[in-house]
């Protein structure tokens, strides 16, 4: 019996995780993105390849994440679906009487409300990507702090300042407004770990019944600063899963295991010799109809992978040779 | 190039026909059809502009103010398509159907700033404004008839022929922001001014996203004009504004009749009444226990920013009708 195999490729992160027959976590993998999406899978199937010494045999495989188009056309995927869903089952399957779920990864934060084992609500940011990964590990740089080290500074902290949550771009400035005050590093990191769990709170989670037991997933949950933030706003307690980074892979991989096989029994999966493919990525006008829409596809060789992007389904679903005529 | 509207009438006297246009967007969905039987009647020939496009929007977004919101934009688009094919461009000034509510502001200007792409000559208009004497629709379309020539007897006969056409705007599925017709597993009402929600464009082609994927679309002239209406209940005075008035209504009607299985209401960045009335109603639904989905639509929302939150949407609600045994 084969592993189910998850990948979740976010804006800053590529996850992975492998589940085995009896919906165990196996493997899982985390790591930046660095921009470069493609490296970033091929890297997360060298590790599972590595890590088992050899390739492991794949029952079903399912991606995730803003990127999970893209990883689906590069490994084969059997199941691919937003990252809401994917992290929502995940964290039901590891806490079956979850009622709220709050997940903030590296550029986008969502807040999943869900009862009785079923999704009954959710937000996701929108155009404020206030208090995600990226904005911390930007002000972690600016303050010199490792951002590994972020949140324990938080927890030192003697005199939590008050600090603007409504945008990142005022919190920045009042943040650099108290540091030339001189008020401490601590001090300041607990202000801002607060100000963006009230900015959260008041934008994600506006209008949205938060109820215990409430799970903390994505990577910022490895902050204790945010998780103590926000302890102390909810007045609950904050559960973090073991693999709290790696959610959306783990949900990614039940999906799989739920879907199963996509064509016949056989697993899309192209195989962990993706790993040492060439892979490319273009994008080209499609020029048929005035919304002249821009569609992308990813190449290996001269065989195409995928494509996506046009707002009517003249190009989905039309992985031929790159070099044939297109239509029209 | 999508197919026009257009039929040809006759005028008395062997004149040449005068070719009239009715922008594709705003009011058109809901009055395009009277309006075009009312054109008729009195013997023009009708030219309606094609849905929105890339081109006819990005034309639009080109000649007005970046800051004035979505649909607007498209607006300018349609009347400059209009300008290079009609003699005269239709554009009513609405300012009122009812006593106590008002059409957005933006909207009382619309001749205007029709003049201000088209030659001002151009524009045709009449005033319907039901706080004044006299501001009836009818007596506003009789303005008209006088205004193009036509008699006593034509102009009866034309207004009789557009409160004869009903409602709503164009036909199929590009009436309906491309989403098909029909049914399907589970029922997401689209709700949101009807020219975002049926204009597939403007809207992303969320409607049709969601039908592609075996949901039934309802919109907004599915909903029963006379369905029971609490809109407004709760709230400090009832919503002034025409559009606005009529999500909260359609929404609350969704509520109370259990028409949908879920709600999806979409409000275009920068409409003042949406920011708050979008709200109101998601959070209306949200209390009766159906699921919602908000969104905000813009200049640059491309599917595949809003297909996450779709996406997930009709997984709610497939989860929550499996659970249901439905």
């Amino acid at each position: 019996m084969g592993f189910y195999l998850g990948i979740d490729v976010g804006s800053i992160s590529t996850c992975s995780a492998l589940l085995d027959g009896c919906g165990k976590l196996a493997f899982a993998s985390w790591e930046r993105s660095r921009g470069r999406p493609i490296d970033s899978v091929k890297s997360a199937l060298k590790q599972i390849r590595e890590y088992f010494d050899g390739a492991p045999d794949i029952a079903a495989t399912g991606t995730t994440g803003s990127g999970r188009e893209l990883a689906a056309a590069l490994i084969g995927a059997d199941v691919v679906k937003n990252e809401i869903t994917a992290h929502a089952l995940a964290a039901i399957d590891y806490m079956p009487d979850v009622r709220t779920v709050l997940e903030i990864g590296g550029q986008d934060s969502k807040i999943i409300i869900i009862r009785d084992g079923v999704v009954v609500d959710f937000a996701m940011n929108t155009i404020c990507a206030a208090g995600t990964g990226s904005f911390l590990d930007h002000q972690a740089h600016r303050l010199n702090v490792p951002i590994e080290e972020f949140g324990s500074h938080a927890l030192r902290a003697d005199m939590p300042l008050n600090i603007t949550g409504r945008c990142t771009v005022f919190a920045e400035s009042d943040l650099i407004h108290k540091q030339q005050l001189g008020h401490s590093k601590e001090n300041l990191i607990a202000g801002l770990c607060r100000a963006l769990v009230e900015n959260y709170l008041g934008g994600v989670g506006k209008d949205k019944d938060i109820k215990p037991p409430i799970i903390f997933q994505g990577g910022v949950a490895a902050n204790v600063g945010i998780v103590k933030a926000f302890r102390d706003l909810l007045g609950q307690e904050i559960i973090i899963p073991p693999r709290f980074e790696c959610m959306g892979a783990v949900g990614a991989a039940l999906l799989a295991a739920e879907a199963g096989p996509s064509a016949g029994g056989e697993s899309a999966f192209r195989g962990f010799t993706v790993s040492e493919e060439s892979i490319g990525l273009r994008s080209f006008n499609c020029g048929c109809c005035t919304n002249n829409c821009e569609i992308t596809e990813v190449v290996s060789g001269k065989q195409v992978l995928g494509r996506w992007g046009g707002r009517c389904p003249r190009w989905t679903g039309r992985p031929e040779a790159a070099e044939a005529v297109r239509p029209c | 190039m999508p197919a026009m509207d257009r039929q040809t009438g006759s005028r008395g006297g062997g004149q040449a026909v005068l070719r009239v246009g009715i922008p594709r967007t705003l009011h058109y969905f809901y009055l395009g059809r009277r309006w075009e039987a009312l054109l008729r009647g009195l013997g023009c020939e009708v030219v309606v502009s094609p849905p929105t496009d890339r081109v006819v929007f990005e034309k639009g977004a080109s000649l007005s103010l970046r800051d004035i919101c979505l649909p607007v934009k498209a607006f300018f688009g349609h009347v400059d398509w209009l300008d290079r094919r009609c003699d005269r461009i239709f554009v009513p000034r609405l300012v009122s159907v009812h006593p106590s509510r008002y059409y957005c502001p933006k909207f009382l200007a619309l001749p205007d700033l029709a003049a201000a792409v088209a030659p001002p000559e151009k524009v045709l208009s009449v005033e319907i404004n039901a706080k004044k004497a006299g501001g009836s629709a009818e007596r506003a379309y009789a303005a008209l008839g006088r205004m193009l020539g036509a008699g006593g007897d034509a102009i009866r006969a034309a207004i009789a022929a557009a409160a004869a056409a009903g409602s709503g705007g164009g036909a199929g599925e590009s009436a309906r922001g491309g989403a098909a017709a029909g049914s399907g597993s589970f029922r997401i009402a689209v709700l949101g001014h009807p020219y975002l929600t049926m204009d597939g464009f403007l809207s992303s082609g969320i409607a049709k996203w969601f039908s592609d994927r075996g949901a039934r679309v309802i919109l907004y002239d599915e909903i029963p004009a006379d369905a029971a209406s609490r809109a407004g209940n709760g709230l400090f005075r009832e919503i002034y504004w025409e559009s606005a008035f009529e999500i909260h209504r359609a929404g609350a009607a969704i509520v109370d009749s259990g028409l949908a299985d879920g709600i999806a209401v979409l409000s275009a960045f920068g409409c003042g009444p949406d920011s708050f009335v979008s709200d109101l109603t998601a959070r209306m639904a949200r209390e009766a226990g159906l699921p919602v989905l908000s969104l905000m639509l813009d200049e640059h929302s491309s599917i595949v920013g809003v297909e996450t939150r779709l996406e997930a949407f009709m997984d709610m609600i497939a989860m929550r009708l499996r659970r249901a045994g439905k």
